[in-house]
């Protein structure tokens, strides 16, 4: 069970961390950076460490990624692709 | 039964009702909006919804919606980002029904000799699970808004994410107040303090109280700041160019965002689930007693959108770091000297 909860939530780590530095979209690799860091902290709840995972959570996610999209969002629209253009 | 067939169908059975509740309250709250300002108005209100000529004040109006909903043309802007454009509204509701696993919404009940705590997980770091995933429905409304490739949508977005992320300062530093006043980060720990009337946190964090409902509509996009969507200005927000189902989504998110936050306000500053004057009383009237607490704050919200008018953007702007958050922070500081001084 942990085990496999670990492998699904390694890999999706993995996954998504390459898909940070690989896309082409800024935005859906800031998106892919959040469900690397939420990934991650599912691993420090299985490491013995809610309290890390929670903060992990509370501050990567849920204040600094918001900034990095809030930047990216309101960047030029000709220095990467965006919807519509 | 095995003690692990056991324990799932007793999770199960939890998840369910927590699910059941949640839905439940989202359901009559489509149908309050309609109801209630018809009330404060003097007028009817939708009443013409009928099945075999029962018309229920209106009920079952919410289950024709859903089917118009359901029926409708699932538009998808040709332009748009169309990934994010889908996931968006399940960012959404994603949060809302994660956090409710830590809400206590009862005290415990006994079965065979068996103690059920009526919470679904009982987490010692609650809070901070709570603030953490209620923080992610930011990423719902912003991609909702940006891959719409619509200007309104992205205005109301931007808009959305900055309210939400200044508000949540005030929201986290009064939540903080409670938590230093109860010494735990438990909920179950701090509704188990509150057993007694006089123990409520209300009694001795009036401020963080006030404090917390005020970002609370902030951080739902209610109005009065319900800037995300703010119909006069920019056509829907950043769910304008949302139809049928996934438009519906979004508003069951927004539906079960507010009961979270309701059920929030219930369990840190009014008791959770405990009947002033009677702390033994049965599982079941202490899940009522919650209920009908949630339930208040509910109409509370719908009762503030028909009464005031809506901020200026840059009064809420002003509001949340002028006004809250210094306020926020001196009621964090008082809370502290008096906790550590033994006062409190």
């Amino acid at each position: 069970m942990e085990l496999a909860v670990f492998a699904i939530f390694a890999f999706l780590a993995l996954a998504s961390a390459i898909v940070v530095v690989a896309h082409r979209n800024p935005v859906y690799s800031t998106m892919s950076l959040v469900v690397t860091l939420v990934s991650t902290a599912v691993l420090f709840v299985l490491l013995g460490s809610p309290f890390l995972a929670a903060l992990q959570v509370l501050l990567y996610t849920g204040a600094i990624l918001v900034l990095f999209l809030f930047v990216i969002m309101l960047l030029d629209h000709y220095l990467f692709p965006r919807p519509g253009y | 039964m095995t003690p692990l067939l056991e324990e799932t169908i007793i999770a199960l059975a939890k998840i369910s009702f927590v699910l059941g509740l949640v839905f439940g309250f989202a359901v009559l709250l489509t149908w309050a909006e309609r109801k209630q300002p018809a009330l404060m108005q003097d007028r009817l209100g939708a009443n013409r919804a009928s099945i075999l000529g029962l018309r229920l004040w209106g009920l079952f109006h919410s289950i024709a919606e859903t089917l118009k909903l359901i029926f409708k043309e699932d538009f998808i802007p040709p332009k748009g980002l169309k990934f994010a454009f889908h996931f968006a509204p399940v960012i959404t509701l994603f949060p809302a029904l994660v956090t409710f696993a830590v809400i206590p919404f009862g005290n415990q009940l006994e079965i065979g000799g068996r103690i059920i705590l009526l919470q679904i997980l009982n987490l010692n770091i609650g809070v901070l699970f709570l603030l953490a995933f209620g923080g992610l429905a930011v990423y719902g409304i912003m991609l909702g808004g940006w891959s719409s490739n619509n200007k309104y949508s992205l205005l109301g977005a931007l808009r959305g994410a900055a309210q939400m992320i200044s508000y949540e300062l005030s929201l986290m530093l009064a939540v903080l107040s409670v938590v230093l006043v109860t010494g735990s980060l438990n909920l179950r720990e701090i509704v188990e303090q509150q057993r007694a009337l006089v123990d409520w946190n209300v009694w001795t964090q009036p401020l963080a109280f006030v404090l917390f409902t005020i970002a609370m509509f902030a951080e739902t996009n209610r109005h009065p700041f319900d800037f995300a969507e703010c119909e006069p200005e920019l056509v829907g927000g950043f769910h304008t160019e949302y139809s049928a189902m996934r438009f519906a989504l979004f508003f069951l998110g927004e539906y079960c965002a507010m009961t979270i936050m309701a059920a929030l306000n219930t369990t840190l500053f009014w008791g959770g689930p405990s009947i002033p004057f009677w702390p033994e009383a049965p599982w079941l009237l202490g899940v009522g007693s919650f209920a009908v607490k949630t339930a208040f704050f509910l109409v509370f919200f719908i009762w503030v959108r028909w009464t005031y008018p809506r901020f200026r953007y840059d009064q809420l702007m002003r509001l949340g770091w002028k006004v809250l958050l210094p306020l926020a922070v001196v009621q964090f500081l008082v809370t502290t000297a008096l906790t550590v001084g033994g006062v409190l």
